[in-house]
């Protein structure tokens, strides 16, 4: 075992970083959040264990259903916003038109930068009277709505903001539309298929496992969003608590009331929930999900 | 093969060799070094800084390092006591000093009394460094809170404006904010900030011990309802959407209101680049003997409990809010009012007006302290979104009864 191991010192070396890394910045702290779940702690004073009080009084908490329906609410009208329109940008972003790059090129540049410009630029274009968007919506006769002000229309703008940073989703969704063969594109139009129901036989099923890559981030993204919520209202949680997602209100727990303990065992519910939602997910792909390499029985 | 493998084993022992000792600080100093922290923009940070060289120039013995967080700076602090890695000291809000000593985080000066000249500060300012009947902290700076208002307006509308040292009432200010309100054009008032205008009409968030919630008092919602009728009955204020996403300096130096309220001193520079109409300060009106009133700020210099070096830290403090070498810096910067009143009285010799400041020290009201100060403020900020909104506004008796409970209720449970 000894004369394995120095045998294959290097490649441990070359790994050690990363090992390191992980052990100290991910596995460590998360162990340590799982023992102050357990405990009553405001980081001045050493932790007092207290046992499974902090998730006691998490499920009495009417904040954390009002965070918890905030991020669901949000995650039901982002997710298949962004892959909708990631789908389609991408789609238009693979015909062979001049300037193809450029385009590429806008559309991806949304997704670098940062969240606070983000939030400021939006909150300039949300704004009531002066904002572009409800201008805009004048133009049609529209009556624009007071959306960063209004409890009922915080989450739809905050919607709208998320789906202008799909950029990375639709650079995943270009490479794999060019990974489609076109051979089958090919036979399907001798067989007389048009666009659209090329689209939906061949296109759809050959790049569905991206689809479920994409599905499974975006609805991990989603339910941990934080920074637009932050930079737009900061630990406020916006006009009635609308824009109150979990996340905020785990770091407001943390960093404003000094309940580290509390905030720690909203963190691993918050785990547990995404856990469980991914691995429906996983389990429900093999009825929408087609690999090539996949053999019917 | 072994030879590569020396080699590249060889290289990465120097590497890692190397990385460490790099991070043992070498060529370090003689003096005793403590780490100050503090927030604050670019001529904050410039300010503090030449205070530090300023201490460490007088004396040989300690070097105090500056630490400057320009954001998210109480996260930061407390991540940095978390971990273990805590500064000497730290600047910190007088409101939040409460929440920070209850838990034990701050160490008590009451040993250091005898030491500490407190006929140097005012008194106000110092009172806001004390916590259960021990001190905490030395008032560093403090911002009061004035109205300003646009002269030429106000000569328009046939107005004159008030005489320094003397306030409207809230009935004069909602008459010449009507006189001064053209529908379409401009409004005679700011959004109106209703935390100064509970204090403009006696009101206060709790009593002066910080324990018990002061929103069942007649003023309390006396300035709700006053301020609510500012913006949805008279109509001298914006509403919120309709101020374009502008704040009240904003909307003041695009001549779209006439007047506003909680003024502080951080606004000088931005005030005095006003060339096209004349402007003026005075005190924010108030209530009969409450005229002047508001809310001040003070922002004290602590020591962290566990601190490494606390006697080196208080004699840093100590000079750093007392002395005028120090002090002086700070009211230069004509932005703000240094804590020690020999500094304060230069300070109000800087621009016109500056003297309505330090007056206001003695008018205004230190911001409520509790150890639940945060959660109360989310309270009141609930309290604020809900009424003050034009979507389905809750009525300011309902919701104040609310938020009164919802603060006696975590006055109960203390904060631990």
């Amino acid at each position: 075992m000894f004369k394995k191991i120095l045998k294959n010192i290097e490649g441990y070396l070359f790994i050690s970083p990363w090992i390191i890394g992980f052990f100290i910045f991910t596995l460590g702290p998360m162990v340590a959040s799982l023992f102050y779940s357990f405990t009553k702690w405001n980081v001045f004073t050493t932790p007092e264990w207290i046992g499974f009080k902090n998730y006691q009084d998490i499920f009495k908490d009417p904040l954390f259903y009002k965070s918890l329906k905030n991020s669901f609410y949000f995650t039901i009208l982002a997710v298949p916003s962004q892959i909708v329109v990631a789908l389609i940008l991408a789609v238009l972003l693979n015909q062979k038109i001049k300037g193809q790059q450029i385009y590429r090129t806008i559309y991806y540049l949304p997704t670098v930068v940062s969240g606070a410009s983000v939030a400021l630029l939006w909150m300039m274009l949300l704004n009531p009277t002066t904002g572009l968007i409800n201008r805009i919506l004048s133009w049609f006769g529209i009556s624009g709505p007071a959306w960063l002000l209004d409890p009922k229309w915080v989450i739809p703008a905050l919607v709208l903001m998320s789906i202008w940073g799909v950029g990375g989703a639709m650079v995943i969704f270009l490479a794999a539309l060019q990974g489609v063969p076109k051979e089958l594109y090919e036979s399907a139009e001798i067989d007389g298929a048009g666009p659209f129901k090329r689209f939906i036989y061949i296109t759809l099923p050959m790049i569905s496992p991206v689809i479920f890559f994409n599905f499974v981030m975006a609805v991990i993204g989603s339910l941990k969003v934080f920074s637009p919520a932050y930079f737009m209202f900061g630990s406020q949680g916006g006009p009635k608590n609308s824009a109150l997602f979990y996340v905020l209100y785990l770091y407001v727990n943390a960093f404003r009331d000094f309940k580290m303990g509390y905030a720690s065992a909203l963190a691993w519910i918050l785990f547990i929930i995404i856990l469980a939602i991914t691995l429906l997910i996983f389990k429900s792909s093999p009825l929408w999900v087609y690999y090539e390499t996949e053999l019917k029985k | 093969m072994w030879r590569t493998k020396n080699f590249f084993l060889k290289g990465f022992i120097l590497f890692f060799l190397l990385l460490f000792l790099l991070t043992q600080g070498f060529g370090a100093s003689s003096k005793v070094q403590i780490r100050f922290t503090f927030w604050g923009g670019k001529e904050e940070k410039a300010a503090y800084e030449a205070m530090i060289k300023a201490f460490n120039d007088s004396q040989n013995e300690i070097e105090v390092i500056p630490v400057h967080i320009p954001d998210m700076y109480e996260e930061k602090v407390l991540t940095m006591i978390g971990a273990g890695d805590i500064p000497d000291i730290i600047a910190i809000g007088g409101a939040h000093i409460p929440a920070f000593a209850a838990r034990g985080a701050l160490s008590s000066l009451n040993n250091y009394l005898p030491r500490i000249n407190t006929a140097a500060y005012y008194r106000k300012a110092l009172d806001a460094m004390y916590w259960d009947r021990k001190l905490y902290g030395l008032p560093f700076r403090i911002n009061t809170k004035l109205m300003a208002y646009n002269l030429d307006m106000l000569t328009e509308a046939g107005i004159k404006p008030p005489s320094p040292g003397k306030a409207w009432t809230p009935e004069e200010y909602l008459a010449n904010a009507k006189k001064l309100t053209i529908p379409g054009k401009r409004w005679g008032s700011g959004f109106p900030w209703w935390n100064q205008w509970l204090y403009q009409f006696g009101g206060r968030v709790l009593d002066r011990e910080g324990k018990r919630s002061m929103l069942d008092r007649p003023e309390a919602l006396e300035s709700l309802k006053y301020v609510y009728d500012l913006v949805w009955v008279h109509g001298v204020a914006p509403k919120p959407e309709e101020t374009g996403g502008m704040g009240p300096i904003d909307m003041f130096m695009a001549e779209k209101v006439a007047m506003f309220c909680d003024v502080g001193p951080y606004f000088m520079p931005i005030l005095t680049k006003i060339t096209k109409f004349k402007w003026g300060l005075a005190l924010q009106p108030g209530k009969g003997k409450y005229g002047g009133s508001g809310e001040m700020e003070v922002v004290g210099l602590a020591i962290p409990a566990k601190a490494p070096k606390p006697e080196a830290a208080f004699t840093a403090i100590t000079f750093l809010t007392a002395d005028p070498r120090a002090q002086d810096i700070l009211a230069l910067t004509k932005t703000q009012i240094p804590g020690s009143k020999r500094s304060g009285s230069l300070f109000a010799k800087q621009f016109p007006g500056a003297e309505l400041f330090i007056k206001a020290i003695d008018l205004q009201e230190p911001q409520f302290r509790s150890p639940d100060s945060r959660a109360i403020q989310r309270v009141l900020d609930e309290l604020r979104d809900s009424v003050l909104t034009s979507f389905n506004p809750k009525s300011p008796e309902v919701a104040l009864k609310e938020a009164h409970l919802k603060i006696t209720e975590i006055l109960k449970e203390g904060g631990k």
